[in-house]
């Protein structure tokens, strides 16, 4: 099963770099940059210090990275008529799924943590006071488990998403959709949240007093159960008899 | 090993209400190119998904190399290579990294998969361009290409849907000579699905047809030239009459009479001698320049079967 992960892995690693969606992931290294350079320069010390961007990059960055890259991988396969040759192989079905799923969920991680590490070198340059400063701990250890979390999520979704696309652009079109009610939810519990303590400054007063790894540990828990729930519904809709008569 | 490499018996297969294979029953002897005709939707590849073990069998059962396609589709596909109507190949990867992944996923080594390969794309005369990505190549190129991907694990038994297909004269020319000098280099045995008659005359040890998911006939090409298209005469020339044709009709050894144009073709019973129909048409005063006898092509044959058996 390794072995055959890793051919897997190695040959969408090779078409992520080379495929067709190359344009998209320059634009997405330009907007990586935006977020690594520009927002850390002008924020400075507050950097490393603001939970609330620390979780933006965490969450936005991974979802936005795997929801270009998972399409490719699925719908890809069939609009360009390689994915019966794919089935026909000897290569199991849990092979060829964890092997597509993971390349878009590193590359996720992966963009996320070098906005991160980018991003603590601009901000310790711009605001320099003589000594180094890092991450609080209770802000950057949750983040880096939940990017990996929320990039594993969106990653389950494109698949079931990708594998009813005609094409590689709807499915991308509908993940975006998709992403956008996780986040339209948040908003609205932010709102419910200031509505009945009075305003958001006194919102996220509130937060504060809530213990930071507490708080952690109970998102990563529930992404944790979602992400699990998610594999396992994409790993019954990816079986072959049932991929070859979608063709 | 076995002499027969796929077994169906009562192979059948259903998509909700529609029959897409109806109680196919054959044998593929080992070692032979084996083709698989029949008009687009017959299930020629449905077929090919059942024993490739990609979906079950609504009823019956298959076995290919020795292994029951329900219970061992896994290893089914291990020894075996398949070109799927499209080549396949990925077009963002060079030639020789669609071969590296394939081997990877076949659990060869890379140095097999190098060693394969140059033997591979050499007798194709891809080797040199082995580092170009194949998005540029044309569809012939690619076709080999796919050919070289299915034979390189060394399957036993090789799955050709339409191979040809899209393919321009010189192109599919390609593809049947790269194809029939592999079965003979390597002793695969071939299934192999096409519309091209020609193709499958050439190529095949024997063929089966297939309409509406039912097979209709199964045979050496010769046999079934011989069962179903018998001998005819073929007279080119002037003056033939309406009432030449009808007494040809009448005839006893004669099948059919038929004129078209300058063509007066008369289908015959049996192989007999022409000489008395050929004084029979001349005696009419017809002017006749040539008369050719001769056999219907597999083509002919597989038109009659299809005329012939029930929609």
């Amino acid at each position: 099963m390794i072995a055959d992960l890793r051919a897997v892995i190695w040959k969408e690693w090779r078409s992520l770099i080379h495929g067709q969606n190359r344009r998209q992931l320059l634009i997405m290294l330009a907007s990586l940059a935006f977020w690594a350079v520009w927002l850390p320069f002008q924020t400075g010390a507050d950097w490393m210090t603001d939970g609330v961007i620390s979780i933006l990059i965490s969450v936005l960055l991974p979802a936005l990275v795997v929801a270009i890259t998972v399409p490719p991988a699925f719908a890809g396969e069939r609009e360009r008529k390689t994915l019966a040759t794919l089935l026909a192989t000897r290569l199991p079905d849990q092979a060829i799924l964890y092997g597509k799923l993971i390349v878009p969920v590193v590359a996720g991680w992966v963009a996320m943590a070098a906005v991160l590490l980018v991003g603590l070198l601009v901000a310790n340059a711009a605001s320099w006071d003589g000594s180094p400063r890092f991450y609080d701990p209770v802000v950057i250890v949750p983040d880096l488990l939940i990017g990996l979390l929320v990039a594993v999520a969106t990653a389950a979704v494109g698949v079931g998403i990708s594998l009813r696309a005609r094409r590689v652009q709807d499915a991308q079109q509908m993940i975006s959709m998709m992403l956008m009610l996780p986040a339209m939810g948040l908003g609205l519990l932010l709102f419910i949240l200031a509505e009945m303590t009075g305003g958001i400054a006194d919102a996220a007063a509130q937060l504060d007093g809530i213990n930071g790894w507490l708080v952690a540990l109970v998102v990563i828990a529930i992404l944790v159960v979602v992400d699990v729930a998610l594999l396992i519904v994409a790993q019954r809709r990816f079986r072959r008899g049932r991929l070859i008569t979608l063709l | 090993m076995s002499d027969i490499a796929i077994t169906t018996e009562h192979l059948t297969r259903d998509f909700e209400s529609v029959r897409a294979l109806d109680d196919l029953s054959l044998e593929v002897p080992a070692g032979s190119i084996f083709g698989f005709l029949g008009p687009n939707g017959s299930g020629k590849t449905t077929t090919i998904n059942l024993l490739l073990g990609l979906f079950e069998p609504t009823g019956g059962s298959a076995r290919v190399l020795g292994y029951d396609t329900v219970e061992a589709g896994d290893a089914i596909r291990a020894n075996t290579g398949a070109v799927l109507h499209e080549p396949g190949v990925y077009e963002e990867l060079t030639a020789e990294e669609n071969l590296q992944f394939f081997g990877r996923a076949a659990r060869m080594d890379r140095v097999a998969i190098e060693a394969r390969s140059r033997d591979l794309l050499g007798n194709l005369g891809l080797w040199q361009r082995r580092y170009e990505r194949v998005e540029g190549w044309s569809r012939g190129m690619r076709q080999q290409l796919a050919l070289a991907r299915a034979m390189l694990h060394r399957p036993r038994l090789l799955f050709l849907d339409e191979p040809t297909a899209g393919l321009d004269v010189m192109a599919s020319a390609d593809v049947r000579e790269s194809l029939a000098a592999l079965a003979e280099s390597e002793g695969v045995t071939i299934f192999l699905t096409t519309h091209d008659m020609a193709e499958a005359e050439r190529l095949c040890a024997s063929v089966a047809v297939i309409r509406d998911g039912r097979l209709i006939t199964v045979g050496n090409p010769d046999v079934l030239r011989a069962r179903h298209g018998g001998p005819h005469l073929d007279f080119i020339g002037h003056g033939f009459s309406g009432e030449l044709v009808a007494r040809l009709q009448a005839h006893p050894q004669v099948v059919a009479a038929e004129l078209t144009e300058e063509h007066l073709v008369i289908d015959l019973r049996d192989d007999i001698s022409a000489a008395s129909l050929v004084r029979l048409v001349v005696e009419s005063g017809a002017e006749v320049e040539e008369v050719r006898r001769g056999q219907a092509n597999l083509e002919e044959v597989f038109i009659t079967l299809m005329n012939e058996a029930p929609s």
